[in-house]
């Protein structure tokens, strides 16, 4: 099997799935990727992303309790899955690797 | 307290685009990231930002993602194979169905392009609502006679008394045709006479000379395009030519139009006004308005002065006259028939009669192609429950039950389309007119025509369609199911409506026939095949009579001063006792001997 490979967006929401653990959705990423590395993203981007990651099988979601601040709504949590793990490691060897090859970072 | 709402169409929207299982949650962020900016940047701004984002949901990757039947591409391929294979397979039905749709909407179509072909005659004209034809009623005590002259005294004083008048012409026709002659080629064409005004009233296009001055002079004479060609073999650098009976061209115009009441292939100058009894009906008179709000007035002062002038000449004490003024777009369909009319005038009876039988025809065609189509998707109960069952929704059915009504619609409708492009030159030839495929006699039918496609494919499709797919699966698959109950009354009665529509019009139609055939077939006492007229025959009628009869072929002769089918001039008769009021007009003919006893 021919190995996968991920968009950089891609990459950033699956790692940002990850970082909140149990507390992602569409909202909570748009914010915490705002305050970790202050980049501004469009909430349908992330729902898109969020969706394909879910096809793709490194995230899985479920839907949580409904709450006033959004008007009644339920939100849809999502949690990185071994799989989606496994392709963040492999990711960041890869990339460590090649690190080690550039000689201005030596 | 009012707190910020998120605007409702953006739910709206949302709710179309999004899938629904993901609808909820989006919609949520949306509102929790709006509530946060209201408390961040404001209403105003929070509301802007909230569109910008609910907007940016119309991606492909949203979108796609609805697995639901309104976004479903293998299943719309589906369809439309299911639709030509039930066309296949039930070639008989869906070729009488939608050959019946297709013939009624093609018979509708023409006979529409008929009718508002009728009812724009004179309207080209610039300006036409200002035109006026000044006709006229006469009271001669036995009986009234409507006649589109009026006195020839009216011209000048209407010019003089009257500044609402904005132009004034006289015009006669001239008889029957004439033979006009160049150097080269010698054709009748029909003639008018007029004055220079009567090119401030119709606005026709020059092609050649200068139309404001071309009737000023003396056997001045204005021709049209086709007339030129005819005389010249051109329509250009004619004017100036002299014809054989000594008149000068001044001006080409163009050709006169078909829907226009004055028909005429040449205009000549009107000698001056020679002052006459008021009495004397000798010419038309068309008058230009320029304000069409004085019409009433102008009309009941004229009808005073008429009166005044007749009550004032010893010669015409007692004579009823009355003046109206007729619009010109009134003219061809107008109710009273006048008499000197110049050319064939429209019947409103037929007109009335087509938009009615259009009516009918239409509603015919529908009704049979819902009542078919409703049948046969009855008949479909079981395939549509098989689709139930393996998990069709209701929208999906109802949408392939109305699509196939309208797909079958729409083909009948290209049909039409078809039939009317090649029936139009037999058609025209049929109603003496000259309709051409264009935007100004076409949109209206098409609209009318597209309207009732639409609605008759909605019709037989939806019947079928919101019954058969609200009932249970099993019961449809079981065979006869519970969906007769009211579709009865309705097919039935639609069918009883239609047969009635179809007698009334077949037995009409029997009715029209063996009246022309009587028309036709009438012995009218003469051979009407055998018997032949040339106009304008010969000046030595004796030679020519004694030449025309030694051949073998030639039965008789006889001379007449008018064309037998349309005798004109009405004279008065004296008798002894005749009372000095009573006038009665009598229609003249002058003959030789032989057309009684050849």
């Amino acid at each position: 099997m021919p190995k996968e490979y991920l968009g950089e967006f891609e990459e950033l929401v699956l790692t940002l799935v990850g970082v909140l653990n149990n507390e992602a959705y569409g909202n909570a990423i748009v914010k915490e990727i705002d305050e970790q590395i202050g980049r501004q993203v469009n909430l349908g981007g992330v729902h898109v992303t969020l969706y394909r990651l879910e096809d793709k099988g490194y995230v899985k979601s479920h839907v949580g309790g409904a709450t006033s601040e959004r008007g009644g709504r339920r939100k849809r949590f999502f949690t990185i899955t071994a799989a989606g793990l496994a392709i963040l490691k492999s990711m960041k060897e890869d990339r460590q690797h090649l690190w080690k090859l550039i000689p201005q970072l030596k | 307290m009012n707190t910020p709402q998120v605007p409702k169409w953006i739910f709206v929207m949302l709710r179309w685009i999004c899938p629904a299982e993901l609808f909820e949650m989006i919609e949520g962020d949306l509102i929790e990231q709006f509530n946060a900016d209201v408390k961040r940047c404001g209403p105003a701004r929070a509301r802007r930002k909230v569109v910008i984002h609910a907007i940016d949901f119309l991606r492909v990757g949203i979108i796609t993602r609805n697995t639901g039947p309104s976004f479903n591409a293998p299943m719309t391929v589906h369809f439309f194979r299911f639709f030509f294979r039930g066309m296949k397979k039930h070639a008989g039905y869906s070729f009488i169905n939608i050959s019946g749709l297709a013939l009624g909407l093609a018979t509708v179509l023409l006979m529409m392009i008929y009718v508002l072909d009728e009812y724009s005659y004179d309207s080209f004209y610039k300006d036409s609502e200002k035109i006026f034809r000044i006709v006229s009623k006469i009271d001669m005590g036995s009986e009234v006679i409507y006649t589109s002259f009026s006195p020839t005294a009216l011209s000048s004083s209407i010019k003089q008394e009257y500044p609402q008048v904005e132009y004034l012409t006289r015009a006669t026709l001239l008889g029957q045709s004439r033979t006009l002659a160049s150097k080269t080629h010698e054709v009748y064409a029909q003639g008018l006479a007029a004055d220079q005004e009567f090119f401030n009233i119709f606005i026709f296009k020059s092609i050649e000379g200068d139309i404001t001055t071309a009737l000023k002079q003396p056997n001045s004479t204005v021709i049209t395009k086709d007339l030129a060609i005819k005389l010249f073999g051109q329509d250009i650098d004619v004017v100036g030519k002299i014809l054989e009976d000594g008149s000068r061209i001044t001006a080409v115009i163009d050709n006169v139009s078909n829907k226009s009441h004055l028909r005429f292939d040449f205009v000549k100058g009107l000698g001056p006004n020679l002052p006459g009894a008021w009495n004397n009906y000798g010419c038309y008179h068309y008058v230009k308005f320029r304000d069409t709000r004085d019409v009433p007035q102008v009309q009941s002062s004229l009808q005073t002065l008429l009166l005044k002038r007749l009550t004032a000449d010893q010669r015409t004490v007692g004579f009823k006259g009355t003046l109206t003024f007729q619009p010109l777009t009134a003219i061809h369909l107008g109710e009273v028939t006048y008499s000197m009319e110049p050319t064939g005038k429209g019947n409103k009876q037929y007109v009335i009669i087509f938009t009615v039988l259009a009516i009918f025809i239409l509603a015919i065609a529908c009704i049979n192609f819902t009542n078919l189509a409703t049948v046969r998707g009855m008949k479909r109960a079981k395939e549509i429950g098989v689709r139930k069952t393996i998990g069709a929704v209701q929208f999906q059915l109802v949408a392939q039950l109305l699509g196939e009504c309208l797909m079958a619609a729409t083909i009948a409708m290209s049909i039409a389309l078809l039939i009317v492009i090649l029936a139009l030159e037999p058609f025209n030839v049929l109603t003496q007119k000259n309709i051409i495929l264009d935007f100004q006699s076409f949109a209206t039918p098409l609209l009318v025509s597209f309207a009732a496609m639409i609605l008759s494919g909605i019709l037989s499709g939806i019947y079928p369609a919101i019954v058969l797919s609200s009932i249970k699966p099993s019961s449809l698959i079981k065979g006869k199911p519970s969906m007769n109950v009211g579709s009865g009354y309705l097919s039935k009665s639609l069918v009883v409506l239609q047969f009635t529509f179809s007698i009334i019009i077949v037995s009409g139609t029997l009715v029209v026939y063996s009246q022309l055939q009587y028309i036709q077939n009438k012995n009218l006492g003469y051979q009407r095949e055998n018997i032949i007229r040339i106009h304008n025959g010969s000046k030595k009628y004796a030679s020519f009579k004694a030449e025309l009869l030694s051949q073998p072929g030639i039965k008789s002769i006889c001379a007449a001063d008018q064309n037998l089918t349309e005798v004109i001039g009405a004279g008065g008769i004296k008798w002894s006792d005749k009372k000095r009021t009573a006038r009665c007009s009598f229609i003249l003919l002058t003959l030789t001997r032989t057309f009684c006893r050849p």
